[in-house]
């Protein structure tokens, strides 16, 4: 969020991770690395002498422990008080009021949803399948994404349907077996990447997955990694992967 | 034995629905897939219809790897059993699933090109490493039931500590390794189970061909050797079948715990006396019980829950029901453990003066920012805040682990006793998952008042069951062990479920000090003083109750008091450090018998000795964790766990060597 509002924090936790699960928007080479997100380590944040701490509820960080050093600006997502991309946008215009660019974000968040409206206007000229978002882990298992989450807000947006209506947790995803997936009849998948070498390509020898009506009919697209816990950037980041890949059918 | 008898019908009974609810819930769910007439057509025909698919594909594989996997691990069970001549052993005991699960981390992030070979042949070699290596340090106790067990616990301790520390490091990538460690019976083919199925069938060739010599086993090792038989090799032989069969199930379907303890215990419940029948029973019981797990796994959740922690989830409660129902044949383990030799003196200053070096280094040696190391990066201030606290808090939970884990020790003249095998770790385990589960946010001051209420919760339990007078030591440890079993299962199901907490949640049950507070640091210290200052008083029964219960009761010991309070002293430090650092309860294993090693044998050195080893491991698994891999930080229990289970291999191969 800090990066979507032109600031390079100092530090962050979890470097190479960033790079590889969200990706964007691009972490410069200069920015410290703290260590794990539910263990960043105190001794560097003490070295460093940092201005403002950024943190999100759900990792169990004790705020109090951290104020010493800075005032500490805990960011509530996923609370379930309100739907993923209402309690981002939240505290998006929050944390910006609290660093003093309340207008470009404002601003950002008119774009995104202009964007999203635009693009949902082009979507809208064509006939769309149903979508099921899914991040693969293993050769027997998926993680579907659905209620609760940031895609199923954008996907609302975009007015596009999501295949998976079942249950999910309170981040919006539910771990099922490929046989779930089967059950979704006609949809397309959408497979957020990185899928790890070796399952892909167990992936590939499964005769279940072969037998995916997607799949024969080759409509898995792959899209780039997108943090499905992000902010305003990754929904805006999904919302382009997806037009471009629906618009690509 | 007419009480035996007049439960044997009804666990015939049980035996019978439990076929018939599997029977019954199978066809429901393939009829509510397809109709009979299409189930017909699909022997020979190949499948066209998403349905078709999913019932040759999904389906089939499913209910035939459910009933494959589940005999193969009873029959594992009965075998390793019957080697070790204890109804507490089981696959995992034996280090096999833990080395499984090391090779598959392993593979998983430093050669993923090897998984592509499938990770069956990793899995297999894994679990045969570390059963290798088990066998290793038994071939100094000959083989002996509890020398085999002993250096299992070791294996699977250090072991599944180092699959920890991979997963510490590499937490986003490896999902597969915690759906793996869970178990899951979902099929998408039937290779795999075809796989197993012809493992399966070649094992019980092999059993059947011996099965008259395994069968000696149940008899007295003289008897034995009598018949012209070598014990030890009868004994190999059934370890290295038992554990062929767990690496097959580890391979195709993960860890599947339980269901190896079960099976037998249900068996001999249904009269099952000799070894051929014990055999058939538990393999017949265990594909069925195995079968209803999965299908009301299904119905109830969908399938959401991996089956290996349903069969926990499920199995403990009944477990803990059954063990009344026992019959006590189990043998005294104890013989030549506990020595009256004395150590001298001159050693436990010279181990505390090695905690004041440890604690020194510890808190005044950190990175430096430019690399290297320097005195300190930090100004004083910060100092007492960001290490005091934690190197305290160390020392004072390895400290109160090793005196719990002694006292257990002790008391039971069980070298495998521990906090983790009394449940109480379990307690605290599954209290703090329910307090994360139910308030979404993590409060520090309510997983902590979590954590105690669930430690004490079960150690109340323990001790009413000893009120009662019903509790043996060695069923209090089943029970103990059923609960940890439970709350592992819970567990795994928190982590495999993928909620971004579990970032949180590996941490603590890892045994992370990064969260401990001034407060909390300070009050764990008191505690492990006052616990270090009662610890004498405890002499007498921990001086007499190793010989034997009866022996102590001539010696005219109350056994059943100085059971309550021995348990309720060891239960409470269990909680304390808990509370504090995590359930990282494999200090209260090793630290004591590193003190017995180092030749501390009378029972308040042996204690004190131990507490100090407890804190200076652990004191130097948290200063390990935070400076090798700076910024980041490795968790100390799991360095402790390392640590401590390597040391503890190496002594136990030179220790029995001596002896």
């Amino acid at each position: 969020m800090l990066l979507s509002l032109g600031i390079t924090p100092r530090a962050v936790a979890d470097v190479a991770g960033y790079r590889v699960w969200a990706a964007a928007p691009d972490l410069p080479e200069s920015v410290l690395d703290l260590g794990s997100r539910g263990e960043p380590s105190m001794e560097r944040i003490a070295i460093i002498k940092p201005d403002l701490i950024v943190t999100a509820s759900g990792y169990g960080l004790d705020a109090t422990r951290l104020q010493r050093f800075a005032p500490v600006e805990t960011l509530k997502l996923y609370e379930g008080s309100a739907t993923a991309l209402f309690d981002t946008e939240r505290e998006f215009l929050r944390l910006a009021a609290q660093i003093g660019r309340r207008p470009q974000a404002q601003q950002m968040l008119a774009k995104f949803f202009a964007d999203l409206a635009a693009m949902r206007a082009e979507l809208s000229t064509r006939k769309l399948p149903r979508v099921a978002v899914v991040s693969l882990f293993d050769d027997r298992h998926a993680r579907v994404y659905g209620r609760n989450g940031l895609f199923q807000d954008v996907l609302d947006l975009l007015g596009v349907e999501n295949a998976w209506t079942g249950d999910t947790s309170a981040w919006g995803f539910a771990t099922v077996g490929f046989e779930k997936l089967v059950t979704l009849g006609d949809c397309v998948i959408v497979s957020l990447q990185p899928v790890p070498a070796n399952v892909e390509i167990r992936i590939r020898q499964s005769r279940l997955w072969a037998a995916l009506p997607a799949v024969q009919r080759q409509q898995v697209m792959n899209i780039p990694a997108v943090w499905p816990f992000g902010g305003i950037a990754a929904a805006d980041r999904f919302a382009r992967f997806l037009q471009v890949s629906l618009l690509r059918l | 034995m007419t009480s035996l008898v007049a439960i044997r019908e009804p666990f015939r009974l049980v035996s019978l629905l439990l076929g018939a609810a599997a029977g019954a819930l199978t066809v429901r769910d393939a009829l509510a897939m397809l109709p009979a007439r299409n189930w017909l057509a699909l022997l020979w025909n190949e499948p066209v219809t998403p349905a078709e698919l999913l019932a040759r594909f999904a389906f089939a594989p499913q209910i035939a790897m459910a009933l494959l996997a589940g005999a193969a691990l009873a029959m594992c069970g009965v075998l390793l059993q019957q080697a070790m001549r204890n109804p507490l052993a089981e696959p995992t005991t034996l280090g096999t699933s833990a080395g499984s699960a090391l090779a598959l981390t392993a593979a998983t992030i430093f050669t993923p090109s090897w998984l592509e070979h499938g990770r069956e042949l990793i899995a297999i070699g894994g679990g045969a490493l570390a059963t290798a290596v088990v066998m290793l340090i038994a071939a100094r106790g000959r083989f002996s039931a509890s020398a085999i067990i002993l250096g299992g616990i070791v294996v699977a301790m250090t072991a599944g500590a180092a699959t920890g520390m991979l997963l510490a490091l590499f937490t986003d990538y490896l999902a597969e390794i915690f759906v793996w460690q869970s178990g899951s019976l979902v099929q998408n083919g039937d290779g795999v189970a075809l796989a197993l199925a012809s493992r399966l069938a070649v094992t019980t060739l092999l059993i059947l061909a011996f099965l008259r010599p395994l069968g000696l086993l149940s008899l007295p090792d003289s008897s034995i050797a009598s018949l012209g038989v070598r014990p030890w090799l009868v004994r190999l032989l059934t370890v290295c079948l038992g554990v062929a069969l767990a690496a097959s199930v580890a391979a195709a379907v993960g860890v599947i715990a339980f269901v190896g303890l079960a099976a037998p215990a249900f068996a001999r419940l249904t009269g099952a006396r000799t070894f051929g029948r014990l055999l058939t029973r538990s393999a017949l019981l265990g594909a069925l019980g195995l079968l209803a797990v999965d299908r009301l796994s299904v119905a109830l959740f969908d399938g959401f829950l991996p089956i290996g922690a349903m069969t926990a989830v499920i199995g403990a409660p009944v477990l803990i029901l059954l063990i009344r129902a026992l019959p006590p044949d189990m043998p005294d383990q104890s013989a030549g453990w506990v020595s009256s030799y004395d150590a001298s003196r001159l050693k436990l200053p010279l181990l505390a003066l090695v905690l004041i070096l440890a604690v020194s280094a510890s808190l005044t040696i950190g990175p430096s920012e430019h690399g290297g190391f320097a005195v300190t990066p930090v100004e004083w201030r910060y100092l007492l805040e960001f290490r005091g606290a934690r190197v305290l808090a160390s020392a004072a939970a390895g400290a109160l682990l090793a005196i719990a884990g002694g006292l257990l020790q002790r008391m039971t003249a069980n070298p495998l006793a521990a906090p983790e095998a009394l449940g109480v770790s379990g307690g605290a385990i599954m209290a703090v998952l329910l307090v994360i589960v139910a308030t979404e946010a993590l409060d520090p001051v309510l997983l902590s008042i979590g954590a105690g209420a669930g430690a004490f919760a079960v150690s109340a339990a323990l001790g009413a069951a000893l009120v009662r007078g019903r509790a043996r030591p060695e069923r209090t440890l089943l029970g103990g062990l059923a609960v940890t079993m439970m709350a592992t299962g819970w567990a795994s199901v928190f982590l495999a479920s993928g909620d971004p907490r579990t970032i949180w949640a590996m941490s603590w049950l890892s045994g992370s000090t990064y969260r401990v507070t001034g407060e909390q640091a300070l009050f764990s210290a008191g505690a492990a003083v006052f616990s270090l200052a009662i610890v004498p008083l405890l002499r007498r029964p921990m001086t007499v109750l190793p010989l034997g219960i009866e022996t102590a009761a001539g010696l005219g010991m109350r056994v059943q008091t100085a059971w309550s309070l021995g348990f309720l002293v060891a239960a409470s430090c269990t909680a304390v450090a808990t509370m504090v650092v995590g359930p990282l309860s494999f200090i209260g294993l090793s630290a004591p018998h590193v003190a017995r090693l180092l030749g501390f044998r009378h029972a308040t050195q042996q204690l004190w000795a131990a507490a100090s080893v407890g804190a200076i491991i652990m004191v130097l698994a948290d200063w390990l964790g935070r400076i090798a891999i700076y910024p980041w930080e490795i968790p100390a229990g799991i360095i402790a766990a390392v640590v401590g289970g390597l040391y503890l291999g190496l002594l136990l191969c030179k220790g029995s060597r001596s002896a």
